[in-house]
C-alpha cells in the first residue's frame, strides 16, 4: 500500500527531528554544565538540571513517534497512533510542573529580588543557548505542522519557552543594572503563564484525541461530499471521523438502491475508500457500511 | 443493551463514586478533628494521605457524569473514554502515594520512631480500615456490574488504605514486643505492593487508550456468531476496542457474491442483532458485508438424460429425473458430475426431495425454468442462487449465460412441482 508507506515516511521524519533535537539538547545541557564547572555559576548548573527535562520530553516524543511508526498486531488492530497522543499528554505534564516552578520562584522573588551576578560567561551561554532554542523551536514546529504531530508541536512549544527564558536571564542583568527589581519576576510570571497556556492548549487536543473526537468540522463536510460525488451513492449517514495520533479513521453507512447487486454494492464501497484516501492523505483506515437507501415520501 | 440502560448503568457507577467521596470526606474531617483535638502528628499525616483518596473518588465521579453525555457532532463515539481517563488518574495517584509511602518507610527503618500508645489515633485508624474496608467491597460490586475499570481501581485503592491502616496496629503490637523496624519493613512491601498496582492499573488504561484488544475472546465469539448466520461465507479483520465500560467492534462479513443488496442487508442486520444481544456491552457496530472470494461455484441445472455436458436440459425441477452439478473454476476449469433425482419417482413433494439432494450437494446455484415455494424456500435458506433457465436448450450455453452474468434470477411459481 502505498498510501501507508508515505504516511511511515512522514513519521520517519517526525523521528528524524525528534531525534535531532534531543541530541542537540544533550549537546547543549553538556556544554552548560562543563561552563558552569568551571565558572563556578551555580546559575548555569541550575539551567543544565532545568535543560534535562527539555531532554525527557524530546526524548517521549521521539518515543511516541516511533511506536506509532509500529505496524498493527492482534494485541493492537488500530495500530499504534495514539501513542503520540499520549506521549504529547506526557510532555504537556512536564510542562505545566516546569510553569509551576517557574510561577513559584519568580513570585519568590517579588519579595527577594535576587541579586544577580554580572558575569559575561552567563549571559554569552543564555544568548547561545536562547539561539539554538529558537531554530529548535522553528524547525520542531513546521515538521508539526508537516506530519500533524501533537507531540513535535508542543515540544516546539517547550522549546520556545526556554528561548523566553533565556531572553530573561539577560534582561534581569539589565534591569537590576538599572535598579529595577520587579520587571524580572514579573517576566517570569508572564512566562510561566505561556507554559500553562501552551500545555492546556495542547493537552486538551491530546485528551480529544484520546477520547476518539471527531475531525475539524470542515473536513468532516469535505469527507461527506466526496463520499456523496461518488457515482451510485445515494445517501450517507452515521459518518464518524476520528483521529488517532497524526492520522484519521474514517466509518460510515453508505446507502444504495436495494435492487443493486453485493457485487456493485462492494465495488462502490471500494470506490468510496478510493476516493476519500485519494482525497485526504492523513486518512489512515476507511470502513463503510452499505445499506440500502429507503426513500423518505 | 441500549442507549437509556447503558446511562443508566454510568448513572449507578457515578452514585457509588460520590456516595464514597462523601464518605471518605467525612472520614478525612474526622482525623482532622480528632489530630487537633489530640494533637497527634501521624493522624494529621494519615488526614493529607486522605486527600488524595477524596481527589481519585472525585475524579471518577465526575468522569462517570461526563461519559453520560449523549455522542455528539463533535464526539461521534460518545464520552466513555472520560472514564477511562478517570481511571488513569486514579492509577498515577496510586503509584504516586505508592512511591510517598515506600519513602517514609525507608526513613523509619533509617531512624525507628518512638510509637506513641495512643488511644486516639488507635480508634481512628480501626474506624478508617473499616470504612475503607466496606467502600472497598461496594464498589468492588458496583464496579463489576457497571463493568468499570475506574471503579475497580477506587476499589483497589481502598483496600491499600485497609493495609496502611493495619500497619498502624501492627507498628504498635511490633514495637513492644520489640522489633521497632518491623513497621519500617512493612511500609515498604505495601509501598511496593502500592507501586505495582498503580503501574498495573496504568498499563491497562494505557492500554485501553492505546485502542488495544484485551479480550481476545470476544473475537472468537463475533466470529461464531456470524459464521452461524445463513448465508455468511466467512469473516475477517475482527477489531474490538474498548471504551470506558462499553466495546466498540468492526467486522467483515463474507457473502455469496451473487446476492442482492437487500439480502446481504438482512444478514448484516441479523448478524448485528444476534451479537448486541449476545454481548451486551457493544456500543458502536459496524458490519461490512462483501462479496465472498470464492473460486469455484457449484451450478445444479436439471436434464433430461445421463449424457455429460451433452445432456438435454429438462424444464421441469422436481420430475426432472437427474441434474448435473457442474464445478466452475474461476480459471475457467470446468468439472462436472450427474446425480439421479430419486425424488422424481415419488408422488408428492417431489420438488423438496430435489431441493434436499442440492442443498446435500452443496450446489451454489440453480438454473431452473421453475420453483415451487416450499423448494424455493429451502434452496433460499442454504443461500442457493436461483437463476432463470428460460428457453435455453443447451448446458454449454447456460454456462456462458452465467459467466457473463446474463442470467435472470428467477422466484418461485404459485403451480410447479
Amino acid at each position: 500500500m502505498s498510501a501507508s508507506d508515505a504516511k511511515r515516511i512522514l513519521l520517519q521524519k517526525g523521528i528524524t527531528v525528534s531525534r535531532r533535537s534531543t541530541f542537540v539538547l544533550v549537546v547543549l545541557s553538556i556544554a552548560k554544565v562543563i561552563v558552569g564547572l568551571l565558572s563556578g555559576s551555580i546559575a548555569l548548573l541550575a539551567d543544565a538540571a532545568h535543560t534535562i527535562m527539555d531532554i525527557a520530553g524530546s526524548v517521549i516524543v521521539w518515543l511516541g513517534l516511533r511506536l506509532s511508526l509500529r505496524k498493527p498486531t492482534d494485541l493492537f488492530p488500530y495500530g499504534f497512533y495514539k501513542a503520540e497522543s499520549i506521549c504529547a499528554l506526557i510532555v504537556c505534564i512536564i510542562m505545566i510542573f516546569t510553569g509551576a516552578e517557574i510561577l513559584r520562584d519568580s513570585l519568590e522573588r517579588f519579595y527577594v529580588p535576587s541579586v544577580i551576578s554580572f558575569r559575561p560567561v552567563v549571559i554569552a551561554v543564555a544568548i547561545g543557548s536562547g539561539f539554538v532554542s529558537y531554530f529548535l523551536a522553528r524547525y520542531k514546529e513546521r515538521s508539526g505542522r508537516e506530519i500533524s504531530s501533537q507531540g513535535l508541536r508542543i515540544e516546539s512549544r517547550h522549546s520556545f519557552a526556554d528561548v523566553l527564558n533565556s531572553a530573561l536571564v539577560c534582561g534581569s542583568v539589565f534591569f537590576t543594572y538599572l535598579g529595577i527589581s520587579w520587571v524580572e519576576p514579573l517576566a517570569a510570571v508572564i512566562i510561566s503563564a505561556f507554559i500553562f497556556w501552551a500545555a492546556l492548549t495542547f493537552g486538551k487536543d491530546s485528551i480529544f484525541s484520546l477520547m476518539d473526537v471527531s475531525a475539524q468540522p470542515a473536513m468532516r463536510k469535505a469527507i461527506e461530499d466526496t463520499i456523496l460525488g461518488t457515482p451510485e451513492v445515494k445517501g450517507v449517514h452515521a459518518l464518524k471521523v476520528r483521529r488517532s495520533g497524526p492520522f484519521i479513521f474514517v466509518e460510515a453507512h453508505v446507502e444504495v438502491d436495494g435492487r443493486t447487486s453485493l457485487e456493485k454494492a462492494h465495488a462502490i464501497a471500494d470506490e468510496v475508500e478510493d476516493r476519500v484516501q485519494e482525497k485526504f492523505k492523513e486518512v489512515d483506515s476507511t470502513t463503510i457500511h452499505v445499506g440500502i437507501h429507503e426513500k423518505h415520501s | 443493551m441500549c442507549t437509556e440502560e447503558k446511562i443508566q448503568l454510568l448513572g449507578k457507577g457515578a452514585r457509588a463514586a460520590k456516595a464514597s467521596t462523601y464518605v471518605t470526606t467525612a472520614l478525612t474531617g474526622i482525623k482532622v478533628v480528632a489530630g487537633l483535638l489530640s494533637g497527634s502528628i501521624a493522624l494529621l499525616a494519615d488526614a493529607v494521605h486522605s486527600l488524595s483518596d477524596i481527589f481519585t473518588s472525585l475524579a471518577v465521579w465526575l468522569g462517570m457524569k461526563l461519559s453520560q453525555r449523549k455522542p455528539s457532532e463533535r464526539f461521534p463515539y460518545g464520552f466513555y473514554r472520560v472514564e477511562t481517563l478517570a481511571f488513569m488518574i486514579v492509577a498515577i495517584v496510586v503509584a504516586a502515594s505508592g512511591v510517598q509511602v515506600l519513602l517514609a518507610s525507608f526513613n523509619r527503618i533509617v531512624s525507628p520512631s518512638a510509637v506513641a500508645f495512643a488511644p486516639v489515633t488507635l480508634t481512628v485508624a480501626a474506624i478508617s480500615a473499616l470504612v475503607s474496608y466496606l467502600l472497598y467491597r461496594f464498589k468492588s460490586r458496583v464496579g463489576n456490574e457497571t463493568n468499570s475499570q475506574a471503579l475497580q481501581g477506587e476499589a483497589k485503592h481502598s483496600l491499600i488504605d485497609v493495609l496502611s491502616s493495619a500497619l498502624v496496629f501492627a507498628a504498635i503490637l511490633v514495637h513492644y514486643a520489640g522489633f521497632p523496624w518491623a513497621e519500617g519493613i512493612a511500609g515498604v512491601l505495601i509501598g511496593l505492593l502500592t507501586i505495582r498496582l498503580g503501574l498495573g492499573m496504568g498499563k491497562d488504561a494505557v492500554l485501553v487508550l492505546l485502542d488495544a484488544c484485551l479480550r481476545p475472546e470476544l473475537i472468537s465469539q463475533m466470529r461464531k456468531i456470524a459464521t452461524e448466520v445463513n448465508g455468511v461465507r466467512g469473516v475477517h479483520e475482527i477489531k474490538v476496542r474498548r471504551s470506558g465500560p462499553f466495546i466498540f467492534a468492526e467486522m467483515h462479513i463474507e457473502v455469496d457474491r451473487a446476492m442482492r443488496m437487500d439480502e446481504a442487508d438482512a444478514i448484516s442486520s441479523a448478524i448485528e442483532e444476534r451479537i448486541r444481544e449476545s454481548i451486551e456491552e457493544v456500543d458502536s457496530l459496524m458490519l461490512h458485508v462483501e462479496p465472498s472470494k470464492k473460486d469455484m461455484y457449484r451450478i445444479a441445472i436439471p436434464v433430461e438424460e445421463e449424457k455429460g455436458l451433452d445432456s438435454r436440459v429438462s424444464y421441469h425441477f422436481g420430475k426432472s429425473p437427474y441434474f448435473i452439478l457442474i464445478d466452475l473454476h474461476e480459471n475457467g476449469l470446468r468439472s462436472w458430475l450427474v446425480v439421479e433425482n430419486h425424488g422424481a419417482r415419488i408422488e408428492r413433494k417431489r420438488g423438496m426431495e430435489a431441493a434436499r439432494l442440492l442443498v446435500q450437494h452443496k450446489v451454489d446455484v440453480l438454473v431452473t425454468k421453475e420453483v415451487g415455494e416450499g423448494p424455493y424456500h429451502v434452496l433460499r435458506d442454504s443461500s442457493v442462487q436461483l437463476f432463470d433457465l428460460g428457453e435455453e436448450s443447451e448446458i454449454g450455453h447456460v454456462l456462458d449465460a452465467f459467466s457473463r452474468k446474463e442470467l435472470r434470477s428467477l422466484t418461485y411459481a404459485k403451480e410447479a412441482g
